[in-house]
This record gives C-alpha cells, sequence and structure tokens, in this order.
C-alpha cells in the first residue's frame, strides 16, 4: 500500500517536472526568433560573457556611471581610438586633430554620423559633453577639468584649450564617451541619470549597436541599422547574460556557449583550447608593467644599494612563469611596456646593471658593500646587527599574486632574508597602501599607450602619501624633485623626439635609484571563438587591446567578419 | 501584563543597541568605499588619484560631518526607512534594492523553512512513537547523515547530477534569462521551476535537525508520567502522541523556529550565491564585499528588527502554550 502511494508520488512529480521544463524550454525558443533582424546578410548572434551580475543586473546606461552595464561600450563612441598595445591612432568620430600649440588643441568632427534617434551628430554635441564633465566633477574620472581652460565648438571642429600644457591629457579626451545634447541638457543631475528609456526605445548614442530587451538575467543589442560603419557590422545580436552563482564562466566557456570572454581560466589549454583546437583561442593582451613597491620611508629600503639588491635577488621570470601560468609575461625593468615602446628603450642602461638577468650573488656582493653580512645560519645580518625581515602584503582571495609572494619569499630566503605574507581584505590592504603601512607589496597596471603615464602614476610625488592624502599610485613614497620636473616638463613637448628624450632619463631613475621594481604585464583576460567570428586582435595583429572597455570594443567589432563556412 | 510590559521594555532596549552597532560597526572597517569600488577593476588598470576623487564626490564621502551628527541623521533615516543611495549600485536607492530582493527570499527560505521545520518535526513525532522500528532508524540515521553535510556541497552536488548532468533542473538564476519579473503565469512557472533545487536542496540539509530536535524531546517526554497516565486512560494513540507528546516537546523547537523565521529575512547567503537567487543573501553579500554603507546598514536593520520582534513573539507564544511559564509570571 504505502509503496504504491510512493510510486504515484513520484509519477506525479516526475510528471510535474516535466511539465514545467517543457515550459521554460519553449519560452526559450520564442525569445530566439526575434533575433533575425539583421543588417547584413548571414549575420550572427553573438555571446559575449563580461558583465558581472550580483546576481541580477541593476539596469543603467549612463556611459560616465561605474555601474553602468557594460554594453554602454558597444552603444557610446569616442572621438578617436589610440591602441595602448601600439600607440596607433584611428580616427573615429572625430576625422583629425591639430596641436596649435601645447595649449591649443583643435579637433575637426566626422560628417555624417546620426545619432539613433535620427537627429544628426554635430561638434556642438562634443564641446557640450565635455562641459558638462566641467561642471559635474563626479562625471570627470579622469580629472581633465583640472588643466582644460574651455571647449567651444565653431562649425565642424572642437577647439580644446588648456590652462597650462598637458599634452597627455590627449589620451583621456580620447576615451569621453560623447553624448549627445538634445537628451542630456534637458537632465537635472547626470550623475543621478541611468538613461533608462522608454520601453521598446534604446538609449541615444552613434554607436554600432542599441538596446532591444534588458532583463534581469540578460540584455541584448541589436545593429544600428543608420551606423556610419553599418557595413562593418556582421552580428544580427549581441547577448549579455548576467555571470553568476553555479552557472560559472569555466563550465559555459567549455561547452562553447560562449564567443568572447574574459575570464580568468586557471589552465586555458585544458579547460578551452583543447575542447574545439579549431576555434576556441585566447590572447592575454598585455597592459603597461605592474610592479613590486618597496616602502622607501623605512629601513632598509630607504637605502639605493638594498633596492639594486632587491633588483637582482628579485626573478620575475619565475614568478611569471610559476605565479602566473606564463600569462603575464615578466616586465622590463625600464618600466616600459614592451615590445609596444620598444622606440622608447634605452638600451644601454640594461647593458649597464642587467637587472633582466637575476643573480642572488651580486645581490649579496651589494649588500655586503652597506655592511649586510650572512651569518653562521645563513641568515643576513644588517649593519644594526639585527636579522633582515620584512612582509610583503597581497589582497586575500587573489591567488596568483599569493603564489608570486610565496616565490619571491623562496628568493628572498636564498640570501638570508626572512619575508613574511600578509594577506588582508582588499580594502584593508587598499588603505595599507594608500597610507604607507606595509613594507612591500604589488601594484596593477595601465592600460594606456604613453609611457608618460605610467611613470606618472607610480613617481609623481603628489601622487604619494602625505598628511591626511592617501596615496594614489605612489605608494612607495618616491619623492624626487628632478623626477616630477622631468614629468612636468612632458606635458608641454609635442615632438616625439623631445618626448623620448624625457622618457629616456625616467628609465634612468629606474634603473639607478630603483624607487619601485616592475614585476609583469598584467594579463587582459580575453578568450573568443572564431566558430562565427574571424578577425580578433592577437599577438600578430594587435590593433586593439580586447579590454571589454570604450573604446576598444568599437575597434574590435569593426574589424571582425563572419568566418567563411 | 508586567511579564509582557518588562518584555517590551527588553525589546526596546535591544532595539535600540541593535540600531546603533548597526551604525558603529560598518564604519570600523578599514578601508573607503570609492576605493573598494575602484579596485573592482583590477585588469583595467591603476587607478589614478582624479578617479577616486570623482568617485567620492559622487557618493558625498567627503560631506564633513561629525560623527555624531551622522548618527543623528542615521536615526532621522531609520525612522523614515531612507537609507539613501547605495554606493555599489549608484544611483539605485537602498529602498528600492531591498523591496526587489525581499520578496525571492521571503517566498523562497520561508516556504522551505515552514516546510522544514513542520515535516521535520511532524517525523520526529513519529520516529520517538515508533521508536526502535525499522522506520525509526533508517530516518534517524539517514537525518544524521543529512545533518552533517555541509550546505553548499549538497548544493554543489544537486546542481551538478540533476542540472548539468541530467539537465533536469537549470544550474542556476531565480528565473529565465529572456523574463521580466511580472505576475504572469508564464512568469511564475519559470520561477516556480527554478525554485525546485534551490528549495529541495535546503529541505535536504535542514529537515534531519527538525527530526533529531523532535526525535530527542519527544523520547524523553515519552518516559514522563503523565504520558503513562494519559495511555492508562485509554485515550488514542494519535492523541497521545500530539496533544501529549508533541506539544510539549514541540517547545524547545519552536523557540529555535521563532529565531530561524526572524534571520530568515537576512537571506541565505550560501543558497542565493549558489542559485545566483536574486535575495537579500546575495544583496547583503555584495554590500560587505564594496562596504556599501546604506546598504550594509538597512539590510541589517531589517535583519535586527526581524529577530528581535521574532524572539519577543516567540516568548509571548511560549506563555501560552506552555502553562508552567504562565504560573511563574503570576
Amino acid at each position: 500500500m504505502k509503496s504504491k502511494k510512493l510510486l504515484v508520488f513520484a509519477i506525479l512529480a516526475l510528471l510535474i517536472s516535466s511539465i514545467l521544463t517543457g515550459c521554460s524550454k519553449s519560452t526559450t525558443s520564442t525569445s530566439s526568433k526575434s533575433s533575425n533582424n539583421s543588417s547584413t546578410p548571414g549575420a550572427q548572434p553573438m555571446t559575449i560573457a563580461t558583465d558581472d551580475g550580483s546576481p541580477t543586473f541593476q539596469e543603467n546606461w549612463n556611459p560616465f556611471s561605474v555601474n553602468a552595464r557594460k554594453g554602454v561600450a558597444w552603444m557610446y563612441e569616442t572621438l578617436y581610438y589610440i591602441s595602448s598595445q601600439t600607440g596607433d591612432e584611428t580616427p573615429w568620430l572625430a576625422t583629425s586633430y591639430k596641436w596649435n600649440s601645447s595649449t591649443d588643441l583643435v579637433y575637426t568632427i566626422r560628417d555624417g554620423v546620426k545619432w539613433n534617434d535620427g537627429q544628426p551628430f554635430t561638434a556642438k554635441d562634443v564641446a557640450f559633453t565635455f562641459n558638462m564633465l566641467k561642471n559635474f566633477p563626479a562625471l570627470d574620472s579622469h580629472g581633465l577639468w583640472t588643466t582644460l581652460e574651455s571647449v567651444t565648438a565653431n562649425g565642424n571642429t572642437v577647439d580644446i584649450k588648456f590652462s597650462k600644457p598637458d599634452t597627455p591629457a590627449f589620451t583621456y579626451i580620447n576615451q569621453i564617451p560623447i553624448v549627445p545634447e538634445h537628451i542630456w541638457s534637458k537632465v537635472d543631475d547626470p550623475v543621478q541619470y541611468t538613461n533608462i528609456p522608454a520601453d521598446g526605445k534604446t538609449p541615444v548614442a552613434t554607436g554600432a549597436f542599441e538596446l532591444q530587451k534588458f532583463t534581469p538575467y540578460q540584455y541584448t543589442l541589436v545593429p544600428y541599422k543608420g551606423y556610419w560603419q553599418a557595413d562593418k557590422i556582421h552580428e544580427s545580436q549581441l547577448i549579455f547574460p548576467a555571470l553568476n552563482g553555479a552557472d560559472t564562466v569555466d563550465m559555459n566557456l567549455s561547452q562553447g556557449k560562449y564567443d568572447w570572454t574574459q575570464a580568468y581560466v586557471p589552465d586555458v589549454q585544458k579547460t578551452y583550447i583543447d575542447k574545439d583546437p579549431k576555434n576556441n583561442h585566447y590572447w592575454y593582451a598585455q597592459s603597461a608593467a605592474s610592479n613590486i613597491v618597496m616602502n622607501l620611508n623605512e629601513k632598509p629600503f630607504n637605502n639605493v644599494k638594498f633596492r639594486q639588491a632587491m633588483e637582482y635577488a628579485i626573478d620575475t621570470k619565475e614568478l611569471s612563469a610559476k605565479g602566473e601560468n606564463g600569462y603575464d609575461a615578466p616586465a622590463d625593468r625600464s618600466g616600459l611596456h614592451l615590445p609596444g615602446q620598444n622606440d622608447y628603450l634605452d638600451q644601454s642602461l640594461e647593458a649597464k646593471y642587467g637587472y633582466n638577468t637575476p643573480s642572488s650573488d651580486k645581490a649579496l656582493s651589494l649588500l655586503k658593500s652597506i655592511g649586510y653580512k650572512k651569518n653562521s645560519s645563513g641568515k643576513l645580518i644588517g649593519p644594526d646587527g639585527k636579522q633582515v625581515a620584512f612582509s610583503i602584503e597581497v589582497p586575500t582571495g587573489w591567488t596568483d599574486w599569493i603564489t608570486c609572494t610565496k616565490l619571491i619569499k623562496n628568493q628572498l630566503a636564498k640570501i638570508g632574508i626572512d619575508l613574511t605574507v600578509k594577506t588582508p581584505e582588499v580594502a584593508a590592504w587598499s588603505k595599507d597602501l594608500g597610507t604607507g603601512s606595509f613594507d612591500m607589496s604589488f601594484t596593477t597596471g595601465l592600460n594606456l599607450y604613453d609611457p608618460w603615464f605610467y611613470y606618472n602614476l607610480y613617481l609623481n610625488s603628489s601622487n604619494a602619501h602625505s598628511g591626511d592624502k592617501n596615496a594614489a599610485g605612489n605608494y612607495e613614497g618616491w619623492k624626487d624633485p628632478k623626477t616630477d620636473q622631468l614629468l612636468d616638463q612632458y606635458k608641454s613637448v609635442t615632438s616625439d623626439a623631445d618626448k623620448k628624450k624625457i622618457i629616456q632619463q625616467l628609465e634612468a631613475i629606474m634603473y639607478e635609484q630603483v624607487p619601485l621594481i616592475p614585476l609583469f604585464y598584467n594579463a587582459n583576460w580575453n578568450q573568443y571563438s572564431t566558430k562565427k567570428f574571424v578577425g580578433w586582435p592577437d599577438a600578430k595583429n594587435p590593433y586593439a587591446t580586447p579590454t571589454f572597455a570604450m573604446p576598444d570594443v568599437e575597434m574590435i567589432m569593426t574589424h571582425l567578419t563572419l568566418a567563411s563556412k | 501584563m508586567r511579564h509582557l510590559l518588562k518584555r517590551l521594555a527588553i525589546l526596546i532596549l535591544t532595539l535600540w543597541t541593535a540600531v546603533t552597532l548597526n551604525f558603529v560597526i560598518p564604519r570600523l572597517m578599514p578601508g573607503n568605499p570609492a576605493e573598494v569600488i575602484l579596485t573592482k577593476f583590477r585588469g583595467q588598470g591603476q587607478v589614478s588619484a582624479s578617479q577616486i576623487h570623482a568617485i567620492e564626490i559622487m557618493l558625498g564621502l567627503n560631506s564633513h560631518q561629525t560623527l555624531l551628527q551622522q548618527y543623528l541623521s542615521y536615526w532621522k533615516k531609520v525612522f523614515t526607512f531612507d537609507f539613501g543611495l547605495s554606493y555599489t549600485f549608484y544611483p539605485q536607492p537602498v529602498s528600492a534594492l531591498i523591496g526587489q530582493a525581499l520578496p525571492w527570499t521571503l517566498v523562497l527560505l520561508g516556504i522551505t523553512g515552514v516546510l522544514g521545520f513542520l515535516i521535520g518535526s511532524g517525523l520526529g513525532i513519529i520516529t520517538a512513537w515508533r521508536n526502535g522500528t525499522r522506520l525509526d532508524s533508517v530516518l534517524t540515521i539517514s537525518s544524521t547523515f543529512t545533518q552533517v553535510f555541509p550546505y553548499f556541497w549538497v548544493a554543489m552536488l544537486a546542481v551538478y547530477v540533476l542540472g548539468y548532468l541530467l539537465q533536469w533542473f537549470p544550474l542556476s538564476q531565480g528565473f529565465s534569462s529572456d523574463m521580466i519579473p511580472s505576475f504572469n503565469m508564464q512568469f511564475l512557472n519559470s520561477a516556480l521551476y527554478h525554485s525546485i533545487l534551490p528549495a529541495f536542496t535546503i529541505l535536504v540539509t535542514s529537515l534531519g535537525g527538525w527530526l533529531l530536535t523532535m526525535r530527542n524531546n519527544m523520547v524523553a517526554v515519552l518516559s514522563e508520567d503523565y504520558m503513562t497516565l494519559a495511555q492508562a486512560k485509554g485515550l488514542k494513540n494519535n492523541k497521545v502522541a500530539v496533544s501529549y507528546g508533541g506539544r510539549n516537546a514541540m517547545l524547545p523547537s519552536l523557540t529555535s523556529f521563532a529565531l530561524m523565521i526572524g534571520t530568515l529575512v537576512g537571506g541565505n547567503v550560501i543558497v542565493e550565491q549558489v542559485f545566483a537567487y536574486p535575495g537579500l543573501g546575495n544583496l547583503l553579500f555584495t554590500a560587505v564585499q564594496n562596504q556599501d554603507y546604506p546598504l550594509m546598514q538597512g539590510i541589517f536593520l531589517i535583519i535586527v528588527i526581524c529577530v528581535v520582534l521574532a524572539n519577543f513573539l516567540a516568548d509571548i507564544f511560549m506563555v501560552l502554550i506552555d502553562p508552567r511559564i504562565r504560573r511563574e509570571v503570576k
């Protein structure tokens, strides 16, 4: 009797679940029908896994918001595209630019571009966008208006005047998404604006794609038919699923559910490439060097010879190979991002110092010259008679970095130094960096081509900790008038030769003074499938950095073509 | 009546302490919310001073208010249920975020919580009553097993077998990706279908606890004299088991049930993480990760109030069903 009841129950349960599965399957099939409004024949949908849900999406299409959905990068465009790999410049919403002087930059705006609501795009929209940043400093995340004086539109040109020379600002100016004046001028507070369109509409932008549908777990974009480069777009639909939960990126990636993603995959060869070696690829484009920072206000790091010894003692090749699985190439000790910035490199420095070849003997002999000795048990004893010991801290959960610190511990043990590894919470770590309460740590890299940004961020004394102002970049506390002067001087030069001269003097400071030790070039995680689309940027053709952010994605989307069947 | 007033006074004191701690604790956390927001962009590059500055302006972190001023305005917000804008989801208001997440948590955890308690306790009564039978040994041993299973292990196993291998159920999410939450059959169906796996795993791991507590209490109660009396009076077995045994054995379980109902509002972080469920647990997790003070305060406040109230109600309820406490009170 009892078993019969159980059986009935089991059958019922099965029935219910199958009905329910049936329902949900039928709903998914109806949704895929709506995606066939392609502009080019044979266009294909593309699934892009890059936007994290927590676990669901909050709708926000304000391209200036830090919490905007990543899809905005496929909607809004910038004036110029500068490849952070090669420095190559591609005209975008502007067709040309000219420096009249080091304080006057003039752009000529592209003709015939239309906003996706049909209104023409003009120089006035550009001027409006920049002036909006002035009125709302919370939007000016690059601090452009610290040196800008005015931005005005004249016919089809935009005149940008600076209050003092600031040529590197060019890079940032070209990262500003241009928004339509006829929409945004009516917005009271663009800082809190979420730019959510009325039902069935799309945010007004010039870019290749526009919003089709938003749901809490997924949104889709479709091509904007009036796009000024519409002939280069071959996707019928872009699908952005929310990344979360047990439905993990690794799992979906290995099942081939994504066309493009930016996941950190521990063993990408096995989990992804081997599943379909013909179509599955990855290219982890490098960003500028991340670094090992030492607290220069503290013993023993306040001694330049000690820092030089660290250059020899720490083997970044081993860190790259074992700590980062070889995905992040070891950085050149000049701090330059090679090979992209080869033109700036002063090779005589490496020939003289040879930091790129680690040697614990050289480290020890340098240390001896300033009074350090190894005792009978192999420990390094300082001039004060104490054993040399300090700590390195990296955030908890950043497993690759933690592995690296353990490798450094072993490397320093060879010359008798005791290194303690600390792994505080991210927030505590960033506070320690900001206030200079650490011995040694790591920093992350930058995705910008102009080498000035690297040196300015890490070496400019204005980015160091002082009083109650937290450090922003210059965590080690490098305060050197000559460095500051070079960085400042660079802002007023426009010729490549002059720029190179200044950069090489900064390289010399890196070698002679060792304010910090370049570690490896951070990788931009990037896996893609050539099953449907080809023409992705890769090591052979690094025309763009796959950052999944503006303006890189527009560059990539206009380079992809359909794979021939 | 005096008992009730005393309880009320304690309730108010507890609430004040809890709400104050809710203000203090997030501010003791190291770091700065603006920097945490920006560390999310690791790999996209190092953060510049101007970026931190811009975000501080946006979040209003540079308002030079003393801690006391902040505390007073915080109390005002508590009474008006206005917690400002979330940092993590800026510019979304905290109240809207909580409003979106709360129903999911309440429905999933509420139903499974009550079901778990009822079924578990019911089975506990039966196993104790049939102490020593095969049914008892099977249920007791299996509950001992399921009770010690870590929840995430059961959940991952269920996801792997039922979701990934057999593909009977979706791997995660509260509803299908192409749907916008609304009250139509299609959406409710999808939400129900997506809730089966989380509900099942919660039940599997929670039933055992209720069953064992109830069984142990019941076994102790069974040896009481009044049980023998009840049977001697010739009452029916069912009546003796439920009204005499169950009612008394239920008391300790009821207290923990009340507490559970209170904490339930906070969501279950692990369940919601594993299944990407759009509930409060996930929201709280995100808030803590990002040092989102306004959001944390909002969620904690709701949890605190519910726990304290549930406790208060449990106290009153106990007076009603347990004559011994009633006598003490008098």
